[in-house]
């Protein structure tokens, strides 16, 4: 009887071990894919194959082994880089601009195209 | 034909001798503040984990920026980059310079971004006569927010103060422990 439970306990071992790698290592690749590659043009780290980005992965992939959170490890590599190493820039200080910059345009385009539109059907009107 | 030669001699003069010479020229001109390849850093770095010594024969491990108060150069390098080539005939006079002199400053070379196998064959070629390390778990770049190679770091108790990116010769070198000494 105690070998067969050793055996069933060794059995879900190996059955759910991939599983926890899995899991781990899709965190790796959602923490890489909010980091840019510095070296790069556009690209993540969890897309780019550059040695820099290679190592940034693996930075990531000890944290995460570790126990740190998504949080955690951005914040160290913001710590190294600064906010530009963030795929999503943070929503302070300047960068408030980049979120606020674009739909503020459009609203304002939008009013001021409804203005001239109204302006132009009194002037019809008249 | 001794004309063209002429021709080609006075273009030399005019346009490849200086710039060939220029970049010694700018480097020592300005300021260190001033130059953009010194990037400031003002951060601090602690490594507690031990690292190993590229020898060629056996690995030994050490702790680098351990039990030393003087000032820590620490040059990154790759076996495929041309420039880590270029400068380490510069480094070896350098290191030269810090026996000779009596220097307190530590000057260590840190392999990134490579095989160790292909690390140990530039280490047999080129012999460096500085310590030279390996990173074996492919972190140190970030530790100290390395964007590529070479690329030089001034450190002063456990702070990076400030790092140049590029190649490297003694002139700057001497340029990066003068302005150390202010911090």
């Amino acid at each position: 009887m105690k070998v067969v439970n050793i055996k069933l306990i060794f059995l879900l071992i190996i059955l759910i071990l991939p599983l926890y790698n899995s899991v781990a290592e899709n965190k790796v690749y959602d923490i890489s894919n909010e980091l840019m590659c510095p070296v790069c043009q556009g690209q993540t780290v969890a897309e780019s194959n550059s040695q820099l980005a290679l190592s940034m992965k693996e930075v990531v992939r000890i944290k995460v082994s570790e126990g740190k959170s998504k949080e955690e490890i951005l914040d160290y590599f913001i710590l190294q880089y600064g906010d530009t190493i963030l795929a999503k820039p943070p929503i302070r200080g300047f960068n408030l601009l980049l979120w606020i910059l674009p739909p503020g345009i459009l609203v304002l385009s939008i009013l001021l195209w409804i203005i001239r539109v109204k302006r132009n059907n009194k002037n019809r009107n008249k | 034909m001794s004309s063209v030669f002429k021709f080609l001699f006075i273009l030399f003069i005019l346009f490849g001798f200086p710039v060939l010479s220029s970049e010694n020229k700018i480097s020592s001109k300005i300021p260190v503040k001033l130059d953009k390849r010194f990037i400031p850093i003002n951060k601090e770095i602690i490594l507690s984990q031990k690292m190993t010594i590229i020898d060629g024969n056996k690995n030994s491990e050490i702790i680098i920026l351990d039990n030393f108060d003087g000032l820590n150069i620490v040059n990154f390098w790759a076996s495929w980059c041309g420039p880590c080539i270029a400068e380490i005939s510069e480094l070896n006079k350098f290191q030269e310079n810090i026996y000779s002199n009596n220097l307190n400053v530590n000057l260590v070379g840190i392999n990134i971004f490579d095989k160790k196998k292909d690390a140990i064959e530039f280490y047999i070629k080129y012999k460096p006569f500085f310590r030279t390390i390996f990173d074996n778990d492919n972190t140190i770049s970030v530790k100290f927010s390395v964007m590529g190679v070479p690329e030089t770091y001034f450190v002063k108790d456990n702070k990076i103060l400030f790092k140049y990116m590029g190649k490297i010769n003694q002139e700057i070198l001497e340029r990066g422990i003068d302005e150390s000494s202010k911090y």
